[in-house]
């Protein structure tokens, strides 16, 4: 119940400043986060994934998927599943957020992805990695978050494949009474998708929740 | 007969949906199309990623004992569904509903249980 009260308080802050801020009788906090996404959230269900309204693939791409062995899926043998694949399935994750960084703890894998608020371009040189390299800012209470050096692999977990050219803008904001916090997602692949493909997913806050952490080891997989 | 296979609406409309759900393609290793039920002796449960095991023996149609396999989500998706290794013990009867591994070994995807207890929870 405090953290309701705490993230409405941070709302009504934010409305009441925004107009002095921009009329320049304040200073911009432009840093100081806008809504509070501190928490537990779980995928409401239903839950499509990318299995519902499929975008368009490129012929690379419906090659790939037609050649696509499930056997062949890394996570089968316990090697965890990159980004934007992380943020599409069912399973639950935790936001902690200071000033300069929202944290994304994945209980896929023990997943992290780290959000660098105001944090500018990646140096000159980055390698592309498992989750990208992610920068976010405010816009009013909407946290817009933009990545980008995401290695290929698996954007789904039915052989939709990511080669590399993958950036994905999502748009983070919460339900007027803090339980429900939505994203508007744009996955931009020109290799894969014909056209950006855009999805909405919503979470519940689960307000005692805590995120779980399991042994996986190759040897016990099935296939 | 404790096996039963039929096909269900339900199961083909819910596969679309839960495509993304499973960490690997549910559709390509079990059949989504059909659902089978099995009771039997919990042998054991390997709470585990990617996905967790039930283990049960069930007597088949020869009176042949069968050691089945009962995919399910991995360990922090069934705390939160109260299906864990502290409510399904060896020695005990559940049944499973799920969806047939492809290659016809006795796997399934789980679908729903009914527990020791005699509740049903429906896990996917």
């Amino acid at each position: 119940m405090q953290k309701i009260s705490s993230r409405i308080n941070r709302s009504v802050i934010g409305s009441t400043l925004g107009p002095l801020i921009c009329a320049g009788f304040l200073s911009a906090p432009s840093a100081a986060p806008a809504a509070d996404f501190t928490g537990v959230w779980l995928a409401t269900t239903p839950r499509s994934g990318i299995g519902a309204n499929q975008p368009e693939l490129t012929p690379r791409a419906r090659a790939d998927l037609g050649a696509f062995d499930p056997l062949s899926d890394p996570v089968i043998r316990c090697v965890p599943p990159g980004f934007p694949r992380t943020g599409l399935v069912i399973y639950p994750f935790e936001i902690v957020q200071t000033e300069d960084l929202v944290v994304f703890l994945y209980e896929v894998f023990g997943m992290v992805r780290r959000i660098r608020i105001e944090g500018g371009p990646p140096p000159d040189y980055l390698p592309p990695a498992r989750t990208g390299y992610s920068v976010g800012h405010w816009e009013q209470d909407q946290l817009v978050v933009d990545t980008t050096h995401v290695e290929s692999g698996l954007l789904s977990g039915g052989g939709i494949a990511q080669y590399g050219d993958v950036s994905v803008l999502e748009r983070y904001s919460l339900s007027d009474d803090g339980q429900i916090l939505e994203a508007e997602v744009t996955i931009t692949a020109p290799e894969t998708f014909v056209a950006p493909w855009t999805r909405h997913f919503t979470w519940e806050l689960d307000p005692d929740g805590m995120i779980f952490d399991a042994p996986c080891d190759p040897a016990d997989s099935r296939f | 007969m404790r096996i039963s296979t039929e096909l269900s609406l339900a199961a083909l409309l819910s596969t679309v949906a839960l495509t993304s759900a499973a960490h690997h393609s549910m559709p390509a290793l079990f059949d989504t199309g059909s659902t089978v039920t099995v009771s039997g002796e919990v042998t054991g449960f390997q709470f585990i990623s990617p996905h967790a095991y039930i283990l049960m023996d069930v007597v088949d149609g020869a009176g042949e004992r069968v050691n089945w396999q009962i995919e399910t989500y991995p360990p922090g998706m069934l705390i939160r569904k109260g299906l864990t290794p502290a409510n399904v013990q060896p020695g005990q009867t559940i049944s499973a509903t799920g969806h047939p591994a492809r290659d016809g070994r006795p796997l399934m995807r789980l679908l729903t249980v009914t527990m020791p207890n005699g509740d049903e929870k429906q896990i996917q």
